[in-house]
């Protein structure tokens, strides 16, 4: 029992200030078709946000204590094609995953609202799956997880969200706030958009100096649901 | 953490039979490799993969399944990798492993792998309509409402266990561009075989309310022999009450889906004045959002089928509208229109007319009334092709046909005399169209487009004058008559091809360089003749008194400009410089005439965005306008009954700078929303008209002078949630001063004018919609005289809905207007409407009155360059009709 009680110290401890590693990773943003509905509604706009997605590109940068990732800020292009895209991708603001605390906080702007941070916890559930494969050289495995939405009245949807991670770069991020794996996550996938690594920056040397955002309005995930909720029922 | 672990270890201790393997992860120096990562692999089915983690001095502990077999890697980026298998039921407790450093650099390793999709397994509902339909149901909506967990609201939309369908497919292709509305309420019941309900992934974050929540899409799969199918809805009205006007009216909206394409058609005819478009139709015939994304002119306005016409005396129309679309390949999209309508107007006016000159104030009273019949006929047809991710063409074509027949009587009356004329048009007009864009990215930082616009357009007006006494004295060489009769034949053809050529460079992402090259090119012939047919069969030709033109025109417009864009924290700027190579040709009977010039137009955008909901943009453009052909055909034109007009072959381009300053601000948590905008315009170098005016006849040329104009605008609106209302304050000003030369006397004037109006409106989907508005307004007119207008507008609407079945609407607006010798004229126009539908009955009733309190005439006043106007036109009288809608 004695020995247990060592071993889970030692586990804890271990988990606690492992990762010695700071870095930051680019990403890029693709987006996909689906084979089986290829139009409907809103078609034009994806059409459109699709061809425009090759100029966006992401960036996570993280030190031993948290990480921070955001889309890098572009002008558009002519008509509104950049804000088309990003918009598309699902990547809303920048995400801080604070290591200690599994604490998520999503810091975006919503139009007519002003600053935003959304809390949540990261500690997902996540399943790692038997499936391996190389990017580029590096030897990435499958993880996946269920994100559950509730949407307060009776609808709870399950959406699968599928990560690979680089278990030999030992760093429990990635991008768009997703991370808690033994590994890097190279490549994301969350519906038809996936988030695939483009270039790798460790410094073991340097230390990155990320600043937690402070101001704003701070709303939990359900706040923030049934903030939207009322204005757009009342119209 | 610490918790979950804790019941982790104890579960692996005691279910399953477990080993544990430990030991050290260090590099070749025997450093500890910290939190380096173990992941062991089963190798056979139904085992999972197993890790560890190693501490701060390269300890770790990994637990395996005792009877697996296991492939044990350990990985640490800048070192090779170390394997070790362990057998099932090995005895295996500890084992160190030594990384080898590689040497690589760990800087700014670059990836170029290609990520392709994975095929995601989806949550997905079917339900077997034959199960739950009774063979009853009529429609789509009625076989949802029987299936467990869907409803469908009065508008159309779908949930199921309360989440929003957001996109309703069939055979898994969108049905008419339209929402779940269209759908819904058409598809026949008995063409369903399944219907599946997806957790749907597309739009993600676009609508940004919803970004949080579920997406669902429902996909309807047909039955194998009922693929094809028509629907739609006809209505018919006809009049009731005392009037015998035998107003009525039908439409028809017909649709026919296939999968592979399908094709709506409209129909109307009514004499009622109402529109025959609605909304939807308009963006279903224009092509949908695209043309809004990607800035693109329509070749055509549609936009005027989509308003009623009731300010006239009789409005007869015939209209049949037919769109398809059409899928050729996944690559190759057609969808096309034709439109076909007939117009038979009947227009009355009657306007008193003041004319502005130094010695004495000509008033004049004029009584029009016009009667035209109108044909039209449009074929357009698109093509949107895309080969490859990196290309895309877009091709729109268009052929429209008009002719027109007019009768116009006008009577005219001065204190000196009066006079009747009778004018016979007839204008035919035939257009084509074509426009062309190619899209290229060649790569990251470089994109190309092609845009190419060609138009041919013919028109010929021809118009016979007959009136009973002498006109325009002087100025047109009439020979006495006991009647007058001129004829005028008037052609004018114009052909244009315009080319552009945009290079968009990213230097990176906050500096852009845009290279845009170009040629517009067109060419006109303008022919105009007027003869005087006497009636002793003889022809007096105008053209021996120099009237008639003859002329050729070409403008070519080359250019080449360079934008640069750059973005300095919130500020983002985008100068640019324009060069121009313009060349006018114009041949006429005397004289050949070319202007050349090299202009340069700077230009200028700055947009300040404080955050997504505040902003602030100002924009300058430095311009140059060559006259038409139509200003510079220097022989004399007979222009109206009491004007004539001869052009000018010295014009050279008018030059103008436009300035203008956007402010928008909004703050949902308090429901405000501003929008303010202001423009300046100022002409540094004008084509105006030079006028010489007796008593009510005008002869006008155009000259050009450095007499500035100036032109300043500015628009604020303010509006604010309280409640469950919103409140809004609308503001308008305007002023514009130029130089006027009338009689040889050049005088400054000035027209203004200062509107501001409030409204209130209910904002709550559980109250009826109502909203009312009051506007003031002031208007001014400063010369040789002055003169000052006010109006009071005010206006309400509303629609209510009760008894569940019926509908009420109202719209009431009024209008009075004050002249500074405190004379009112004021007009009120009222429409209701009460509407009964049950719901899924095909059938619809609505009782209809337009113009409830028989209102004949909108009275209204205008300021021209030199006369003041206040007219009244007349309008349609009350229509009460009684119309039946059915539902195919």
């Amino acid at each position: 029992m004695k020995n247990t009680i060592i071993i889970l110290l030692l586990l804890t401890n271990c988990i606690s200030y492992c990762q010695i590693l700071d870095g930051s990773i680019q990403y890029g943003i693709i987006i996909t078709d689906d084979p089986d509905f290829d139009k409907g509604p809103g078609e034009e706009f994806l059409k459109v946000a699709k061809e425009s997605t090759h100029y966006l590109s992401c960036t996570l940068i993280f030190n031993e204590q948290q990480s921070v990732f955001f889309i890098d800020e572009m002008m558009d292009i002519n008509q509104s094609n950049i804000s088309m895209a990003i918009a598309f991708s699902g990547v809303s603001g920048k995400y801080y995953n604070i290591k200690k605390t599994s604490l998520l906080l999503r810091e975006f702007e919503e139009e007519g609202f002003g600053k935003i941070i959304l809390q949540s916890q990261y500690n997902y559930n996540w399943e790692l799956l038997n499936e391996s494969k190389k990017i580029d050289g590096l030897t990435c495995f499958k993880a996946s997880r269920i994100m559950t939405i509730d949407n307060g009245d009776a609808g709870v949807f399950n959406r699968t969200i599928t990560a690979w991670y680089c278990p030999s770069i030992p760093v429990p991020y990635g991008p768009a706030g997703e991370g808690g794996l033994p590994g890097l996550i190279l490549e994301l996938h969350n519906r038809n958009v996936i988030l695939g690594v483009r270039k790798i920056d460790l410094n073991p040397n340097k230390k990155n100096v990320i600043t937690l955002p402070t101001k704003g309005k701070w709303l939990s995930e359900k706040e923030y649901s049934k903030m939207l909720d009322d204005i757009i029922n009342e119209d | 953490m610490p918790k979950s672990l804790l019941f982790f270890l104890l579960i692996s201790f005691s279910v399953f039979s477990q080993k544990t393997i430990t030991g050290v992860v260090s590099d070749s120096l025997n450093q500890p490799l910290e939190s380096a990562n173990l992941i062991a692999k089963p190798l056979q089915e139904k085992a999972g993969i197993k890790f560890a983690m190693a501490d701060n001095k390269g300890r770790f502990r990994l637990e395996l399944d005792s009877h697996v077999k296991y492939e044990i890697v350990v990985s640490y980026i800048g070192y090779t990798q170390e394997v070790l298998i362990v057998e099932p039921n090995s005895t295996i407790t500890t084992h160190n492993f030594k990384l080898k450093a590689t040497g690589e650099n760990l800087k700014e390793i670059i990836i170029k792998h290609e990520f392709k999709p994975i095929i995601i397994k989806k949550d997905t509902m079917t339900f077997d309509v034959a199960s739950f339909a009774n063979g009853n149901e009529r429609k789509m909506k009625e076989i949802l409402e029987k299936l467990p967990g869907v409803e469908v609201d009065k508008n159309g939309g779908v949930t199921v266990q309360g989440k929003k369908v957001t996109k309703l497919l069939v055979e898994g292709k969108s049905f008419f561009g339209g929402g779940t509305k269209l759908a819904v309420e058409n598809i026949p019941a008995n063409a369903l075989d399944k219907i599946e309900v997806i957790d749907h992934f597309n739009e993600v974050g676009f609508m940004k309310e919803v970004s949080d929540s579920e997406d669902l899409a429902m996909n309807v799969k047909l039955k194998e022999d009922k693929k094809k199918f028509v629907f739609g809805d006809v209505e018919a009205g006809a009049e009731v009450g005392n009037g015998d006007n035998s107003f009525y009216l039908a439409h028809a909206a017909l649709f026919y889906y296939s999968p592979k394409g399908n094709v709506s058609f409209i129909g109307d005819s009514n004499n009622v004045g109402r529109s025959t478009f609605t909304y939807q139709d308009l963006m279903r015939f224009d092509g949908g959002a695209s043309s809004f994304l990607t800035g693109r002119k329509s070749l055509t306005n549609l936009y005027s089928f989509t308003n009623d016409n009731t300010d006239v005396v009789e409005n007869k129309s015939h209209f049949g509208a037919l769109n398809f679309s059409y899928t050729a390949s996944p690559k190759l999209e057609i969808s096309g229109f034709a439109i076909f309508s007939k117009v038979i107007m009947n227009q009355k006016l009657e306007s008193n007319i003041q004319y502005l000159q130094n010695e004495s104030l000509t008033f004049e009273k004029r009584k029009q009334s016009d009667e035209n019949k109108t044909f039209l006929g449009i074929g357009n047809v698109k093509l949107d092709y895309s080969p490859n991710k990196k290309e895309k063409i877009y091709y729109n074509g268009q052929f429209q046909s008009s002719n027109n027949d007019g009768i116009n009587l006008l009577k005219s009356a001065t204190n000196l005399n009066s006079s009747t004329f009778e004018t016979l048009q007839k204008a035919d007009n035939t257009s084509v169209k074509q426009y062309v864009e190619w899209h290229k990215s060649i790569n990251q930082n470089h994109t190309t487009t092609l845009v190419i616009n060609q138009a041919f357009e013919e028109t010929t007006p021809q118009n016979t004058w007959f009136t009973d006494q002498s006109f325009l004295p002087g100025l047109i060489p009439l020979q006495d008559d006991s009647t007058y009769t001129i004829n005028q034949i008037n052609k004018t053809k114009n052909n244009s091809i315009d080319a552009l050529f945009k290079h968009y460079w990213i230097i990176n992402n906050f500096n852009h360089l845009y290279t845009n090259v170009g040629n517009n090119y067109g060419k006109s012939q303008y022919i105009t003749s007027e003869k005087q047919l006497l009636t002793n069969g003889t022809v007096n030709d105008f053209a021996s008194a120099g009237f008639g033109n003859d002329v050729n025109y070409q403008l070519n417009d080359a250019y080449i400009g360079l934008e640069y864009k750059f973005k300095i924290g919130i500020w983002t700027n985008k100068p640019g410089i324009y060069f121009h190579w313009y060349d006018l040709k114009t041949q006429q009977f005397d004289s050949d005439y070319q202007l050349s010039k090299t202009l340069f137009q700077p230009q200028f955008t700055s947009e300040l965005e404080f955050n997504k909901s505040e902003s602030l943009e100002f924009n300058y453009k430095l311009e140059n306008d060559f006259p038409d052909v139509n200003l510079l055909a220097n022989n004399f034109r007979l222009q109206s009954y009491n004007s004539v007009y001869k052009g000018n072959a010295l014009l050279r381009n008018e030059r103008f700078h436009n300035a203008s300053l956007n402010y928008r601000k909004m703050n949902m948590y308090r429901g405000i929303t501003w929008y303010t905008r202001a423009s300046f315009n100022k002409k540094a170098r004008t084509i105006r008209n030079d006028v010489v005016l007796q008593g009510i006849n005008q002869f006008s040329t155009p000259i050009i002078t450095d007499n500035p104009e100036t032109n300043w605008n500015f628009y604020g609106s303010f509006e604010k949630k309280i409640y469950h209302f919103k409140a809004g304050i609308n503001t308008s000003f305007g002023w514009f001063t130029y130089t006027q030369t009338v009689n040889d006397i050049s005088t400054q004037n000035d027209r203004n004018r200062q509107n501001i109006g409030v409204t209130l409106r209910t904002a709550n989907r559980k109250w009826p919609d109502l909203e009312v508005g009051y506007t003031k307004g002031f208007s001014a007119f400063n010369g040789l005289t002055s003169s000052h207008y006010k109006t009071d507008a005010f206006n309400a609407s509303g629609s209510v809905e009760f008894l569940k079945n019926f509908v009420y609407k109202f719209s009431y607006e009024n209008l009075k207007n004050t002249d500074d010798r405190n004379q009112t004229n004021f007009y009120e126009i009222a429409n209701t409407s009460l509407r009964y539908q049950e719901k899924n009955n095909p059938f619809g009733f609505e009782i209809s009155a337009n113009n409830l309190f028989d209102n004949r005439t909108k009275n209204s006043f205008s300021f021209s360059d030199y006369s003041i106007s206040n007219y009244s036109r007349f309008v349609m009288p009350r229509v009460i009709l009684l119309s039946v809608s059915y539902k195919l």
